[in-house]
Parts: structure tokens; C-alpha cells; sequence
């Protein structure tokens, strides 16, 4: 994935060069606004880290730029700006997360993942979660190249869970969701539907860990090495 | 330490000084015309009383036969138990018939006629008054005689004096009197403050004008000062707060720098010795991290009280599990299962997000800081019998011993022989955010160990309750 780093802090921006080249993508780096907004003009990105606090042209005023230009670029930015009124002012630029400095590379690295499943999803309608692979229009799923048999209702759930990853899925939302399926779903069929997806689920390095009275969150395995170090 | 009472400015004090004196001149000169209006009585109804006694006197003797006086007449006159009383009788034609021969000699010339003349003398040393009157002798119409009636003064004075102790008596009392009501009546005066009293002392850390309809005219002068030394005092505070923000603020990227090198040495796998280094750096930077969040959330509570950021409708039930939800993955990263339990339906506050979030943020901070890896911790969110809603964090960790319980809100204190490392912030901003929604935070003990933090929000005024 190419993605464009946009920092003018030479020491972060340095670590995060760093970290995301570990996780195999290719970065571009810029130290100011006028200068992203340019490569932003020039190239096709898959993701843009921004800093709101740069030189020349504010990150404020690049996002605003691109997301005028009907650009869908996810973009995470990373801010000393604390403060909710500050989150929503940024969300509402058209920031697709939020990362406030300073921020442990551990979870700067998982909302990278997350952002650039999106961009796979929309690409091309498919996810991928470590070793799990989900053909959302066909409704199948993958561990590595085995097929995994999946009911409509636990691909749903399964999905539900997957395009929220990162983020706790509460229960009301998990039934909302599987709607679709299933014109009916008692918080019993949700029990049932969780545990035969846990069990199928088992073997893949992916799960589903309860949050106790939130809901249900898509373990990776990136996940549990962090929960290691 | 307050100097001693005594070297203190009293209302009282000056006050009764301030009346004290004059009412004692006053008093004086009081007494000095008392004792010369008793005087003047007593002189007229004395003087009266002598000419009586010279006419009737007279009256005696100008119907005796003979210019001898009888046995009663002089028993009448001589009559004298206090010594005090003269008389004489004297002919024109005998001179002396009787009494005192030295009274005659006083006489002033002008005292002729039939009409009686009163004059003052001295006798023995002593202040006399006397009444002269003449009249025809009976039997020979060429002689006439003068009778003379004195007396000392010691009478009249005494009756003055009488008066006057009785004046002065009369007057110490009421002086004391109005004293004493001024004693009181100070006392009573300045329970007007009582009202404003009780507000400025149900006040924590607010700086707003004091100035309002319970304020006495007479104090405004003070409250405007006051007012204008809040002022002051809050440009100072918001100076400070913005200094420490900015501070933080400047801390947040040279950490966020030193966390991502570290992240970056420990992934370029270095030598054991070196990974232990690299992780307690990354713990360090962590906790100076945490510390720089804590120092801007504490300034966020204390600059702005809530009437003036215009406290907002929540819904603490959405509000709170979206908080917990997003500390999730760092409770799974610190090993700490993080859970939260509350009814579906809305649970309406009246505050502000913000520092709501705050709250809970720096609730759940320290729950899974002391509670540590393994440790359980639970949001609770209920509806109180009052209408109140109560928010609770509890862990099950080592918990606080019950006697510093009360101790945990202050600012910087931590419990001795804790060395994990916290700011000793976190439950400071808890209390401000609370005293600034106007709700009670209460530390016990979990229900079977650790420590469980209440904060019980009050009720909503109905007038916002029935909105929206």
C-alpha cells in the first residue's frame, strides 16, 4: 500500500515512516502543507497520515482540499489537539479517525490496519484479517486457502463484526445489522449465532472476544501479539 | 494564623467608642444644667418660703401689744433643730428686740417699704439668704420694725444635689441602655451578611462577581472590590491554566517522537539488555504521556465553570459505553478486562460531554492503572431513588485503606509505598469535573476488594427534564 505521510515533526515523522514501512507499505513522506496538498494533486494514495499542524498550508486546509476535490483517501490524522470539540471538528472535515499525540505505536498501527481494510473493501469488495479472507458479495469466507463454511446469518455476523474492526460492536447493533438475514433475531439466536461462529472461527488466529455488557469485538492476531509485548 | 482578637478593627468596639464618648460629655453638661435648673427651683421655692415666714412673722408681731415678744413668738422663731435658721427683730425706735443683732447689719440700704426684700449675706462663715420686711408697729404707728428671716443655703443645695444624683442616675442608665442596644443591635445589624455568608461559603473554586440583591448597600463597596480581585485573580488563573496547556501541549510531540524511536529500536530486534532499556523508556514515555493528558484535562476543569459553557442535555446511557467502548483495546493490551454494566433505556444529565468524558476517562485510568493486569473493572451506570444517576467505576485490585479514603481527590496525593508510577492527578480532575456538574464523588471499598469510585450526578431541574 502507498501511503503518504504528511508530518513536520522529522522525528515523529521518522517513527512513523519506520513503523508503517515495517508493516511492508511504501511511504512517501512530506514536511508541510503546501507540499502535501501537491502530492495529493500528482498521486493516487491508499491512505494519508496527517498532521493538522503544518507549515505553509494547514492540515485542516489540505483535507478540506482534497475532500473537495471528491477524493475518498482515508485519512487518519494525528494531532496535539486534545479535546472532544476538537475530534468533532476534525471527523467533520472528513477525517476518517483520529489519533491524538502522543499515541502508542501498538495502536497507531492497528487504526492503520483498519483504515486500509476499507480501502480493500471498497476496491475490491473483499477483507482481510490476518489469515481470514471475506468475498463480501459472494458471501464466503477463507482461512488461508481453505474455505470456511459459514451460514448466511454467521457470514453476516461475521461481516458485521469485520467492517467494525477495531471498534466494539454492541449487541443492538449486531441484531440491527443482521436484519437482513433474518427477519427476526432474539438475543438468544444472537448467543447461538456468536458461539457457532466462535467454534468455526477457532484454528483461524481470529475471534471474538466479549466486552463484558458493550458488545463484541474482531480479534486479529496482530492484536493478541500486542497484548504479548 | 489570625492575629488575636483583640488587635482586630471591631464594629462594635468603634461604635460604642464612637458614642461612648459624647454621651459622656454630654452627660456632664447634662448634670451641670440639672444641678443649676434644682438650684433655681430650690432658691424660688426657699426664697418663698422666707418671705412667708418674714410676713407672717410680721403679722405677729404687729398685732403684739407692746414691742416685746411673747414667750411663743420667740419659741416659734428660736425653733431651729439644724441650726440653720436666723432671725431678728429690730424697732426703729429700740433697737434689737430680738434674735440675732448681726443679721441687721446686712440689710442693704435699698430694702425699705412694706414690701419684703430678699439678699444674700454671710454669717459664721457660712452663705445666708434673707428676707427683710418692715411694718408699722401696732400700738405706735411712729415706730416701725424690721423683721429679718435668713437662712443657710445648705438646704437648697442638698435638694439641688438630690436632684441631680437622681439626674445622673436616671442617665447612666439610659446611657447603658443605648449602649447595650448598640452591643446588640450590631450583632442583629450584620445578620444581614448571614445570606451572602452562606453563599460565598458554599463556593469551592468559584471566581464570579459576589455582587448580588442579598449584598447590603453599605458592603457594596467591599464586594465591588472583591469582585475586581476575582477578576484579577481569574485573568491570572486563566494565564496559568493556558501556560500549563500549552505546556502540555509542547510535551504532547517530542513524546509522541521518543514513543514511535523506541517503538522503532525495540522492532529492530536489539540486544536483550537493550529491549529491557527500550521497554522502560516506552513505560516512562507512557506515563509522561498520560501525565501531559491528565495536566491539560485538569485545566479544562478549572478554567471554565460550567454556567459558562452552557451545560447540555446527556444522555449518560449512550454516552458512557461509547467512552468504555473506546478504552477497550488498551484495557486488553494492559490484560485488564474491562466491562460496563447500565439499563437501556436514556439516563438524562445535565452537563457537558466533554468533561464527562474527562471523568470517566481519568475513573478508568486509574482503576486499571492500580488494579494492574488481571484485574477486573466495571463502569456501573444506575437511576438513583432521588431521580439522581450514580456513575460507578469499581476494580478488584489491592484497593485504599479505609482511613485515606477521604484523602484520594487531592491533588498530587498518592498512596504511600504505590510506586506504579501514577501522576496522582487523576482523581483531582475527577473531583473538579463532579464539583463542576455539581456532583458528589464517593470512594469505598468494591464489593469485595478494590476501590469503587460513585459519582452521583443530581437530579435535572424539571424546567430542562421535560425539554426535547
Amino acid at each position: 500500500m502507498r501511503i503518504l505521510l504528511a508530518e513536520d515533526d522529522l522525528s515523529i515523522a521518522d517513527g512513523i515512516r519506520a513503523s508503517l514501512r515495517r508493516g511492508g507499505h511504501a511511504v512517501d513522506h512530506v514536511a508541510d502543507g503546501g507540499l502535501a496538498d501537491a502530492a495529493l494533486r500528482d498521486h493516487d494514495y491508499d491512505l494519508l497520515v496527517l498532521d493538522l499542524g503544518l507549515p505553509v498550508l494547514d492540515g485542516s486546509e489540505v483535507l478540506h482540499r482534497l475532500r473537495h476535490r471528491g477524493k475518498s483517501v482515508p485519512v487518519l490524522v494525528v494531532t496535539a489537539r486534545d479535546g472532544l470539540a476538537e475530534r468533532i471538528r476534525v471527523l467533520d472535515l472528513g477525517a476518517d479517525d483520529y489519533l491524538v499525540k502522543p499515541f502508542a505505536g501498538a495502536e497507531f498501527e492497528a487504526r492503520v490496519r483498519a483504515l486500509l481494510r476499507r480501502v480493500s473493501s471498497q476496491g475490491k469488495p473483499e477483507l482481510k484479517l490476518g489469515r481470514l479472507r471475506l468475498d463480501l458479495p459472494g458471501h464466503r469466507a477463507w482461512v488461508d486457502q481453505a474455505p470456511l463454511e459459514l451460514t448466511a446469518r454467521e457470514f453476516g455476523l461475521l461481516e458485521a463484526l469485520a467492517l467494525r474492526v477495531e471498534r466494539v460492536t454492541s449487541r443492538a447493533q449486531l441484531i440491527e445489522a443482521l436484519c437482513d438475514w433474518d427477519q427476526e433475531l432474539t438475543d438468544n439466536g444472537l448467543d447461538i449465532a456468536i458461539h457457532r461462529l466462535r467454534r468455526k472461527l477457532r484454528g483461524s488466529g481470529t475471534s471474538v472476544r466479549t466486552i463484558r455488557g458493550l458488545g463484541y469485538l474482531l480479534e486479529e492476531p496482530a492484536d493478541q501479539a500486542g497484548e504479548q509485548a | 494564623m489570625n492575629p488575636p482578637r483583640a488587635s482586630r478593627p471591631s464594629l462594635r468596639r468603634r461604635l460604642l467608642a464612637f458614642l461612648a464618648i459624647p454621651m459622656a460629655v454630654l452627660l456632664l453638661l447634662d448634670a451641670l444644667l440639672s444641678y443649676g435648673v434644682a438650684l433655681t427651683y430650690a432658691d424660688r421655692v426657699h426664697d418663698r418660703d422666707l418671705v412667708d415666714d418674714a410676713l407672717t412673722l410680721a403679722k405677729l408681731l404687729g398685732s403684739e401689744p407692746g414691742s416685746r415678744l411673747t414667750q411663743q413668738a420667740r419659741f416659734l422663731l428660736e425653733y431651729d433643730p439644724d441650726g440653720r435658721d436666723y432671725f431678728s427683730v429690730a424697732s426703729s425706735r429700740y433697737g434689737l428686740l430680738a434674735g440675732d443683732g448681726r443679721l441687721q447689719g446686712s440689710l442693704p440700704a435699698s430694702a425699705s417699704g412694706a414690701a419684703p426684700t430678699l439678699y444674700d449675706t454671710r454669717l459664721d462663715g457660712h452663705g445666708l439668704r434673707a428676707a427683710a420686711v418692715r411694718v408699722a408697729a401696732a400700738h405706735d404707728p411712729g415706730e416701725s420694725l424690721t423683721i429679718t428671716v435668713a437662712e443657710t443655703l445648705h438646704d437648697r443645695h442638698e435638694q439641688a444635689r438630690e436632684i441631680l444624683l437622681l439626674a445622673i442616675a436616671m442617665q447612666t442608665l439610659l446611657i447603658a441602655c443605648v449602649l447595650s442596644l448598640v452591643w446588640f443591635g450590631v450583632g442583629r445589624g450584620l445578620r444581614v451578611l448571614d445570606p451572602l455568608t452562606a453563599r460565598l461559603a458554599a463556593r469551592s473554586h468559584e471566581l464570579t462577581p459576589i455582587d448580588g440583591t442579598d449584598v447590603p448597600q453599605e458592603i457594596r463597596p467591599l464586594t465591588r472590590t472583591i469582585d475586581a480581585l476575582f477578576g484579577r485573580l481569574r485573568d491570572m488563573l486563566a494565564l496559568h491554566d493556558r501556560f500549563i496547556a500549552d505546556a502540555a501541549h509542547q510535551l504532547r510531540t517530542p513524546l509522541a517522537g521518543l514513543s514511535l524511536q523506541v517503538d522503532r529500536a525495540l522492532a529492530d530486534s536489539p540486544t536483550a539488555a537493550m529491549t529491557e532499556a527500550l521497554e522502560h523508556i516506552r513505560q516512562l514515555t507512557r506515563r509522561a504521556a498520560r501525565t501531559s493528558s491528565q495536566l491539560l484535562a485538569l485545566t479544562r476543569a478549572q478554567t471554565a465553570p460550567l454556567d459558562d459553557v452552557e451545560p447540555q442535555r446527556l444522555d449518560l446511557a449512550k454516552l458512557v459505553p461509547e467512552a468504555v467502548a473506546q478504552r477497550v483495546h488498551e484495557a486488553i493490551r494492559a490484560g485488564v478486562d474491562l466491562g460496563y454494566q447500565g439499563p437501556a433505556q436514556p439516563l438524562y444529565i445535565l452537563g457537558e460531554a466533554a468533561g464527562v468524558q474527562d471523568l470517566l476517562d481519568n475513573l478508568i485510568d486509574n482503576a486499571m492503572h492500580y488494579a494492574g493486569r488481571g484485574a477486573i473493572v466495571t463502569v456501573h451506570l444506575r437511576q438513583r431513588g432521588d431521580g439522581g444517576i450514580s456513575l460507578a467505576v469499581e476494580d478488584n485490585g489491592p484497593g485504599v485503606p479505609a482511613e485515606l479514603l477521604p484523602r484520594l481527590s487531592e491533588r498530587f496525593f498518592q498512596v504511600a509505598g504505590n510506586s506504579q508510577g501514577g501522576s496522582g492527578l487523576g482523581l483531582a480532575i475527577v473531583q473538579r469535573i463532579a464539583e463542576r456538574h455539581r456532583a458528589e464523588v464517593v470512594y469505598r471499598r468494591g464489593e469485595r476488594r478494590g476501590l469503587r469510585v460513585d459519582v452521583h450526578f443530581p437530579p435535572m431541574p424539571p424546567a430542562v427534564a421535560q425539554l426535547g
